[in-house]
């Protein structure tokens, strides 16, 4: 790292640091280069700039009050996080591996059975899980896809080994913004790009219509395919809005669909009924049929089990996919990975007590202080108590809530999460990184270069969750 | 194949946006006049134009120039007012942001920041036309984007469907604002608009110096008239916005094979008919009640469009 006015007073610390742990590609780490030219007040004008241009594009998440509608940007961070082409080897080949063991696992569990009739995963775990959908059983899918759209998150410790967090196999978000922040840092930072060699990520809604070809109900040429949205008031419709824009598709609601008695779906267009092949929703399981799920749905379309278990329709990701991405059942993995792969784990999973196992159990409650304890079956980071930031009142009602439904929790050591430079008020600083990249999957599995790294953008905070306040930076894959 | 909820929202995207202009205009033709007179008087037509006399009176705000402009411009409570008209049109750009282009939804964001910013201040009366002048600015700014970026599918023809009727009613309301009171029997007596009136009004509809080059020599008010309602390249008269919605119409059935039903068609003459059909004196009572025949028939064509493409059964 040449010296500089901009980083100084930049220490990571104990933390391994994404930008000056490591000389990407072998040399001197051209991005640290090429910022050292900045002055703290171009970058600060040039991000001012940059987010202003993300609020007038609408490239936000809106937050609906009795006072109207608001919408609110992500926050954007002007400096990249770098990934060698050699990590990324890494993490791209671990990916894939892990959700092809996801999807045979899936296949096992609404198939035979046999992993649980193995004893590898305790049944109970996989059957009385609330994403576990009866309905299921049975049904076969194109190529034994389930989870099509996958998101890995990723951390990094201290000694810069990237480990698995969580899977995510319902409908992992924030692929909009790995995308719109590449176009921003284009258009924003020029001089910073240039003569970079980055590998591109605009073509994932090409590759993402054509692994949802590939899993359209069998025999069917040129699918009809649609993105079904819950509408313009959920948090995510912008993803929604730009998935649907990228892979050319409509956009609608469950109410623009109808189900007839031959099982078929159809849309609601201006020249009548049309026929629809294939569903990527955002929507849950929860509220996809009223007919078998929840009554009261409004989002849903009754009658869209029927189509899908006759196979008549497409759904992605499937049905019952989210007993996969269990936090209990994260804890198996390797254990999965082996059993229907045959391989060692590409990627380790971070240490996972879980607290249903008797001698986890004990050295949990006995470690509150040190670990991070996560209820299972919550995702957005919500119920997430880190042992040692938190209070003695906080400590202490964790541990009634372990002692009283111990099958409910996990946890693990606290990782020191790596770093990145990030732009904040008092200048350069390092804050706490994530990474989540997605994995495509019909009949065979692509990830997209890099994929989304989230900023825990409060000083010496980990939590990275947009709810939680994170931001995101431009993810650059090398080549 | 364009999803009816979509025709929906594009639909109502070019009416509220046309809307939000109108209403500027009205407002601006009721302060030019208003100028000339010592009293609140000339606020009273834009509450009976919109029958909104009783909805200005349970705002419990005094009568008088500044709360009439204020709930016509930044009221969001008030249905007829541009700040609700411009909400909705947000709204309806919202639902169809992945069919309009990028710089569409970007004007549209700027647009709507710049009205937002109008509310959180009390304006004075002297502002108003300012205020109004950027109002027309900012609409004329996202209609020229969305026709220099629109690709011209079928959201592209329910949107100009929608801002043509909505064109149409609202002209129609502009005269109006003078013609109204001529529901009243027992004024049938009062003066006619005069010269300056008319005048007033064709700026407002953007065709005072056309109209100037078309008839240069002793235009009198019912030339006026007939130029605003009957001029086939005003873009603001109720013809040329009629033409406009009958041609997209056309071009749904041509391009998009989406074929007007019965309900669609026979509205469509009707209102044609009428357009042939003007009375032969356009003043006074005959005029205002020709307008309220074209305000309805205008209305009947929105309902029927509505009943074929927006709101389908099933």
């Amino acid at each position: 790292m040449p010296a500089s006015s901009l980083f100084s007073g930049y220490d990571p610390e104990k933390n391994f640091c994404e930008t000056t742990n490591k000389a990407v590609g072998g040399r001197s780490n051209p991005l640290a280069k090429k910022l050292s030219r900045f002055s703290l007040r171009a970058l600060n004008q040039r991000n001012k700039a940059a987010e202003r241009e993300l609020h007038n594009l609408g490239i936000t998440f809106t937050v609906y009050s009795d006072a109207g509608a608001i919408d609110r940007i992500l926050p954007f961070d002007p400096l990249p996080r770098q990934i060698s082409a050699s990590d990324w080897k890494t993490i791209d080949t671990g990916c894939r591996q892990r959700v092809a063991a996801l999807n045979a696992f899936l296949a096992d569990v609404y198939g035979k059975q046999q992993i649980l009739k193995d004893g590898v995963v305790p049944r109970a775990l996989v059957t009385r899980n609330k994403h576990f959908r009866k309905e299921m059983l049975g049904v076969k899918l194109p190529h034994n896809t389930y989870t099509h759209i996958a998101g890995v998150d990723l951390i990094r410790d201290e000694k810069g080994e990237f480990l698995v967090l969580e899977d995510n196999c319902r409908a992992p978000s924030g692929v909009s913004y790995v995308i719109e922040n590449r176009h921003l840092m284009m258009r924003s930072f020029p001089d910073l790009m240039a003569g970079v060699k980055i590998q591109p990520v605009s073509d994932y809604g090409k590759r993402l219509r054509g692994k949802l070809e590939e899993t359209s109900p069998l025999r069917v040429q040129n699918p009809s395919i649609v993105l079904l949205t819950p509408g313009v008031f959920n948090s995510a419709y912008f993803e929604h809005v730009f998935l649907a824009r990228e892979m050319g598709v409509p956009l609608v609601e469950g109410r623009d669909l109808v189900v007839d008695e031959k099982d078929r779906v159809f849309m609601k267009t201006i020249s009548g009924l049309e026929r629809v092949h294939t569903i990527y929703r955002r929507i849950d399981d929860d509220f996809l049929d009223p007919e078998v799920y929840r009554e009261d749905s409004m989002l849903g379309t009754p009658g869209l089990m029927r189509a899908y278990r006759s196979g008549k329709v497409s759904i992605a990701n499937a049905v019952g996919a989210g007993v996969a991405d269990d936090k209990a059942v994260y804890a198996y993995m390797p254990r999965i990975i082996d059993y229907y792969l045959n391989e060692e784990s590409i990627l380790n999973n971070v240490r996972t007590y879980i607290c249903r196992e008797k001698e986890d159990l004990a050295y949990v409650l006995d470690h509150l202080e040190e670990l991070v304890v996560k209820p299972v079956g919550e995702s957005g980071g919500y119920g997430i108590v880190v042992g040692p930031k938190a209070s003695k009142a906080e400590i202490a009602g964790v541990r009634r809530a372990i002692k009283k439904r111990p099958s409910n929790y996990i946890a693990q050591p606290m990782i020191n999460l790596s770093v990145c430079p990030t732009l904040t008020d008092s200048g350069v600083r390092p804050r706490h990184v994530d990474l989540r990249p997605f994995v495509l999957t019909g009949e065979t599995s692509w990830t997209l270069p890099g994929g989304l790294t989230r900023v825990a953008m409060r000083e010496g905070s980990i939590v990275v969750n947009s709810s939680q306040g994170g931001g995101s930076k431009d993810t650059w894959v090398m080549r | 194949m364009l999803l009816s909820r979509h025709a929906e929202n594009a639909f109502w995207l070019g009416r509220y946006t046309e809307r939000v202009e109108s209403i500027s205009r009205l407002l601006n033709v009721t302060e030019a006049f208003a100028a000339d007179q010592d009293s609140n008087d000339a606020w009273a037509p834009i509450l009976s134009v919109f029958s909104d006399e009783k909805a200005f009176a349970e705002t419990g705000k005094k009568f008088e120039a500044a709360n009439v402009a204020r709930f016509y411009l930044t009221d969001r409570n008030n249905p007829n007012s541009a700040a609700f008209a411009l909400f909705m049109a947000k709204e309806n750009a919202r639902a169809l942001r992945h069919l309009i282009s990028t710089e569409a939804w970007r004007q549209m964001s700027v647009f709507f920041d710049l009205i937002a910013s109008v509310q959180k201040r009390r304006f004075a009366v002297s502002k108003l036309s300012e205020i109004c002048t950027a109002i027309r600015e900012g609409s004329y700014t996202f209609r020229g984007v969305m026709a220099a970026s629109g690709y011209r599918d079928e959201v592209w023809r329910f949107y100009e469907l929608g801002a043509a009727l909505e064109r149409a009613d609202q002209t129609t309301r502009l005269i109006d604002i003078k013609y109204f009171r001529f529901d009243r029997d027992d004024d049938d007596a009062a003066a006619p608009p005069d010269v300056t009136w008319w005048n007033t009004l064709l700026r407002s509809a953007s065709g005072y110096h056309a109209f100037q080059r078309r008839h240069s020599f002793n235009a009198d008010p019912e030339d006026a008239a007939r130029f605003i309602l009957f001029d086939p390249f005003l873009p603001h008269s109720v013809y040329h916005a009629a033409m406009t919605g009958f041609y997209g119409l056309e071009r749904l059935e041509r391009d998009f094979r989406a074929r007007p039903d019965a309900g669609v068609a026979a509205a469509e003459e009707a209102l044609r008919a009428r357009i042939d059909n003007p009375p032969a004196h356009l003043r006074g009572r005959g005029l205002h009640r020709y307008i309220d025949a074209l305000q309805r028939e205008i209305n009947t064509l929105a309902n029927a469009i509505n009943e074929r493409y927006l709101s389908p059964a099933g």
